[in-house]
């Protein structure tokens, strides 16, 4: 009996499928539609049954090839992994629903193969146990990122895939020089290994492998000053794409900044500067947004808004603001990737991407209006939904620590969130109340699209109403994280 | 130990819900849904008179329990909350038949629906979280019913959430400070934690709350969204805007300086003057600041909505500044009232949207000679400028009376005069209403008009009845403010059903009596006015204006800038629009970031890519400096 509740086979796999999906368009180009549907179904059916363990075990490891860790690859699942490859396999499956409504335009197969490589790469990242697996996972899923973006070869697709092209590779190239050098320090590739050996690193060593490692995800991650890609990509790139870019895709860097920061290196003198990094891209994020006339675009400037706001969380250091942290990057993945999906479903019946063309929509459009109002609500932490909770967490771990600089930070985060409020109550008025300007024929997204759309919205409204199981199970995560669990469970299970 | 608090909290919101799905069926059963539900939640809200629960706990969350309890003072403000949500639900039926989009109708039932059990939630809060969340729930339900209104309202409702978020976060870093502290936002922790901190601690957290709670009861300087939000919002909703929400923030400031400071907290950790604590005093005169100005400004206006908006913030200074001082008394009177407000400006705002039913238009000039067309709308109409006004025997009356006797017995001359002149203000500005909508000369297009259908005059019998019931009894809410208020360690004060006895500081008030004196002498200038009547009734066109015949085309009794000579004399003070202020920074913001975000975003690669490189530099930097920059 194979055990499936293996953690490789989240990766193994949706990559399987990838040939699949290449292979079989060669005899019918319809199957490849259908193909990462069920990828992600199972996917999806394999983190779940993973769940009793890691809540029993706190951890669970899965080595490769028959080697002992150090030497093997191995995957490590821990709480903070595990809910993030769930949210993950989660938006793969329901995304690959909108897909096969949504894309429209050859080559559809190449599309299907590149998008499931996409979300393999990042649950790749976050699951994997050792730095140089980072690297690849980093790198396949920027890969797949690349085309995607550049998918509808116009000309703003291609320039915003050439940019992001150009900036991811630069990432890649200092996460993987990063990565060598610590290899070269320590002798070691493996995450629990590196960090058992990361105490005796001299200063150089460990600062400039870890401000290399930070750069390069940082660009992925959407960090302020390096995020200069996100705003075009986002855009550019069609919405499903948009939709696990901004979900998970920059979060899956975000998570490895985390692991970085505070498994393997954990560098409490750094957390002070990152509060930095956190801030300024939170205020840029919320204020360029707000200028944005376009939709898509506005929304891409919330994404690197919100991923300031639970990177600030991060960076308190503390149980609670992990807590926070986790809690908005659930709240920010089911919303801003259900946002995306509906105002890809609006584009295509308004035919314009540009806010004042959207006066209207939402009467015609009444459910993708709906969940499009419960998804800005979310992210905008208004009760009762889940976004509120996560804000009254980051905010309550913020003022845990009373000094001026902490008020300060509470009051910017706070003015954000007025700027946020006032560029999304501005799209809901006119969506909701404005005067349709042309007359043309708006009718709600095709049912398959909403599916996607009602599965997010529902889920989304279910962990509103009923938060108490995700506010236990993060902060089980956030401790993990705090008292260094990883490591601790690693060496006690064999994961060394 | 009781469900039923729970149940009453629950029931607008599931009745909302009930609500919009019944709207699929028929609209009569959305109708009647709504109708059943509000009616309901009365009835369950009637069960708690004179009773109180403490620490009913429904849940918690970071370690706080939530709590939800009631007392005879949070019965004060669930009576005006659901009473008047009722009325105006059954004003809505006929009201917003108008609006063809039964989508836009079933949601909007919804979202009253929703607004009532928000602040039904507010006011049964025991902790600050359940008080925080539901506030935010109040702030946007009630935003998408400002905006119903077309598309003026889309500005002010804008407006309106801007601007109450800004409220909200205040309050929110206020909760969330004490939250550090006590890792408990129960009421009572919280009023424990108040009392042990440092005085700055206690000062920051009050004054966060109550901009929070300021610019909910709109008391200037942030008052500016009011205006426009209560004129533009549909006719049924602004009664239950300027009667019920803005009452919100003066529960709130209730809350924070009574509930929790505790009694002496405020004189100890600050200066007094007139034995008032500074910041008390402050609020004071920001109240009667917000009822001189604010009556000012209701004078000159032309639309009768937005006189009445005006007239909401000068009014509700009234009650913060009551609920200001401090003593027994003033609070008293300014929880009573609280109540007065909501019953009678719901009554104007009614009449005035009645009027607009009928008429289409709310602008006063166009207005004229509705009262042989609309005598009911008329009657309901000044009886409630009779209320606003303070003339016995109705309700606006004894409220005003005890707060200016709170005022006088503290000394605090200047405030009882502004309170004054507020008061004459308000003759000036409801005279202009009645004036103007219902006497002098009938437009020719309102030939045809008829008083509204029966469901829309129900609620006006109602509040008529109710102003002249707590005109000449204040007893029946004296019963409820002097009870609750003993549980927030006031003294009880003296009273009866018929007013206030003769007590050591103040004198006699028995409403009944000044009634009788006042209808008496009506009664005879009435008879010698009949007797010895000079006057001879003649057409309105058999008159003259300028040397010409007047026609029906033809206006001849101006009503457009009725008090403009008045308005010269106190133009000076309008130089300085608060709003102008603001907008002048929130543009100056704008301009700012629009320009920084340009630089920095600017969609060059070779820019973007510079930036990856000066981050690098400066960690090499930190290498090369060997960590010295920490």
């Amino acid at each position: 009996m194979v055990n499936l509740a293996n953690p490789i086979l989240l990766i193994a796999i949706p990559l399987l499928f990838v040939f699949l999906i290449a292979f079989s368009s060669a005899f019918s180009k319809s199957i490849a539609k259908y193909l990462p549907i069920f990828a992600f179904g199972l996917n999806v059916v394999i983190a779940i049954m993973i769940i009793p363990d890691v809540l029993k075990n706190g951890l669970v490891i899965a080595t490769t090839a028959g080697f002992k860790p150090p030497i093997a690859i191995d995957m490590v699942v821990d709480r903070l992994s595990l809910f993030l490859a769930i949210i993950a396999s989660l938006l793969g499956f329901v995304v690959s629903i909108y897909n096969v409504f949504y894309i429209d335009e050859e080559p559809e197969e190449k599309f299907y193969a590149l998008f499931t490589l996409l979300v393999a790469g990042v649950i790749w990242m976050i699951i994997t146990g050792d730095l140089f697996n980072l690297f690849v996972a980093f790198e396949v899923t920027s890969i797949a990122a690349f085309g995607l973006v550049g998918f509808h070869r116009d000309k703003g697709a291609v320039e915003a895939g050439f940019k992001y092209l150009v900036m991811g590779s630069i990432g890649g190239s200092f996460l993987l020089v990063g990565v060598i050098m610590l290899y070269a320090a320590t002798g070691t590739l493996n995450i629990v290994d590196i960090a058992q050996k990361s105490a005796e690193l001299t200063f150089q060593q460990k600062f400039l492998a870890y401000a290399l490692i930070f750069t390069g995800l940082g660009i992925e991650g959407a960090l302020f000053p390096l995020n200069a890609w996100l705003p075009d990509a986002h855009p550019a790139a069609p919405s499903s794409v948009s939709s696990i870019l901004s979900g998970i895709m920059t979060t899956a860097a975000i998570y490895a900044i985390f692991r970085i920061t505070n498994t393997i290196f954990d560098y409490n003198q750094i957390y002070f500067f990152l509060m930095f990094f956190a801030l300024l891209t939170l205020i840029f994020g919320e204020v360029a947004a707000f200028f944005q006339k376009d939709i898509k675009r506005m929304l891409a400037y919330s994404t690197i808004g919100q991923t300031g706001l639970f990177f600030f969380a991060f960076t308190l250091h503390s149980t609670n603001g992990l807590q926070g942290a986790f809690m908005q990057i659930i709240n920010h993945s089911l919303s801003k990737s259900m946002l995306f999906l509906i105002v890809g479903g609006m584009i295509m019946q308004v035919g314009s991407r540009n806010i004042d063309d959207f006066a209207g929509v939402g009467r015609k459009m009444k459910v993708s209006a709906f969940f499009l109002a419960v998804g800005m609500f979310s992210l905008m932490g208004l009760p009762p939904f889940f976004g509120f909770w996560s804000k009254l967490k980051i905010i309550f771990a913020a003022l845990q620590q009373t000094n001026i600089l902490m008020v300060a930070s509470v009051v910017i985060i706070l003015l954000m969130s007025v700027v946020e409020g006032a560029y999304f109550f501005k799209l809901l008025q006119a969506m909701f109340f404005g005067k349709p300007k042309q007359d043309r024929e708006i009718k709600e997204a095709s049912l398959g699209m909403l599916t996607a759309v009602v599965v997010l919205g529902l889920i989304l409204l279910f962990v509103s109403f009923y938060p108490t199981p995700i506010i236990d199970f993060t902060h089980q995560a956030a401790s993990d994280l705090m008292n260094k669990n990883y490591i601790n469970l690693a060496l006690k299970l064999g994961g060394l | 130990m009781n469900m039923s608090l729970e149940l009453l909290l629950a029931t607008p919101f599931i009745g909302g819900l009930l609500t919009y799905i019944g709207g699929k069926v028929h609209r009569w059963v959305r109708n009647i849904f709504a109708v059943l539900f509000s009616l309901l939640t009365l009835g369950e809200m009637s069960l708690f008179y004179n009773t109180t629960f403490k620490g009913d706990v429904w849940g918690s969350l970071f370690g706080s329990k939530l709590i939800l309890q009631t007392n005879p003072i949070t019965w004060l403000f669930l009576l005006i909350v659901t009473s008047i949500s009722l009325l105006v639900i059954v004003f809505s039926v006929d009201d917003m038949k108008h609006e063809e989009d039964h989508i836009v109708l079933d949601s909007y039932y919804m979202q009253l629906l929703f607004v009532e059990g928000a602040m039904i939630g507010i006011v049964l809060a025991g902790d600050l979280i359940t008080f925080f969340m539901f506030w935010e729930i109040m702030s946007w339900t009630s935003y998408f019913l400002i905006v119903h209104g077309g598309k003026k309202s889309m500005d002010a409702g804008y407006k309106y959430i801007i601007m109450s978020i800004i409220g909200a976060y205040a309050m929110f870093v206020a909760i969330a400070m004490i939250y550090s502290k006590a890792h408990s936002l129960v009421y009572p922790d919280v009023a424990l934690v108040l009392s042990q901190s440092s005085p700055t601690f206690t000062i920051w957290i009050i004054i966060l709350l109550g901009v929070g709670f300021f610019v909910k009861a709109a008391v200037m300087p942030l008052h500016t969204w009011l205006p426009d939000a209560h004129s533009e919002a549909p006719s049924p909703v602004s009664p239950l805007l300027s009667g019920v929400l803005i009452k919100m923030g003066a529960y709130g400031l209730f809350i924070i300086f009574y509930g929790l400071m505790s009694a002496n907290l405020a004189k100890n950790i600050m200066p007094s003057i007139f034995s008032t604590p500074v910041l008390l005093y402050i609020v004071q005169w920001l109240a009667a600041l917000s009822i001189v100005l604010a009556t000012f400004l209701a004078i000159m206006q032309e639309d009768a909505k937005r006189l009445l908006a005006y007239s909401s913030i000068s009014q509700i200074g009234y009650v913060v500044l009551g609920l200001a001082t401090g003593t027994s008394l003033g609070v008293a009177g300014g929880l009573f009232h609280a109540l007065n407000h909501a019953i009678f400006k719901s009554l104007l705002f009614l009449a005035v949207g009645a009027v607009i039913y009928r008429t289409g238009t709310r602008n006063l000039s166009d207005l004229g000679g509705l009262v042989k067309k609309m005598p009911f709308t008329f009657v309901a109409l000044v009886v409630g400028i009779i209320a606003l006004a303070g003339v016995p025997p109705l309700n606006g009356f004894v409220s005003k009376w005890m707060i200016y006797e709170a005022l006088l017995q503290k000394k605090e001359v200047f405030l009882l005069i502004m309170a004054f002149v507020g008061s004459t203000g308000a003759f000036l500005y409801v005279y202009r209403l009645v004036h103007s909508i219902f006497l002098g000369q009938l437009s020719q297009k309102h030939e045809n008009v008829k008083d509204v259908p029966i469901l829309m005059q129900i609620p006006m019998w109602v509040l008529v009845i109710a102003t002249v019931i707590y005109g000449i009894f204040p007893g029946l809410a004296m019963d409820v403010i002097v009870k609750g208020m003993k549980m927030f360690g006031f003294a009880p004060i003296a009273y009866n059903l018929y007013g206030f006895p003769q007590g050591s500081t103040m004198g006699a008030l028995k409403v009944i009596n000044i009634a009788s004196v006042l209808m008496i002498s009506f009664v005879v200038a009435w008879i010698f006015f009949l007797l010895f009547s000079k006057s001879r009734k003649v057409s309105q066109y058999d008159n003259y204006a300028a040397g010409q015949v007047v026609t029906p085309e033809l206006k001849y009794n101006y009503s457009f800038g009725f008090y403009m000579s008045f308005g010269r004399v106190i133009k000076p003070i309008f130089k300085i629009s608060i709003e102008r202020i603001y907008n002048y920074w929130v543009d100056a913001a704008k301009i700012f970031g629009d320009y920084y975000m340009r630089r920095v975003y600017t969609g060059n690669l070779e820019t973007y890519n510079s930036y990856i490189v000066i981050v690098v530099t400066i960690a090499a930097a930190a290498v090369l400096l060997g960590g010295k920059i920490w």
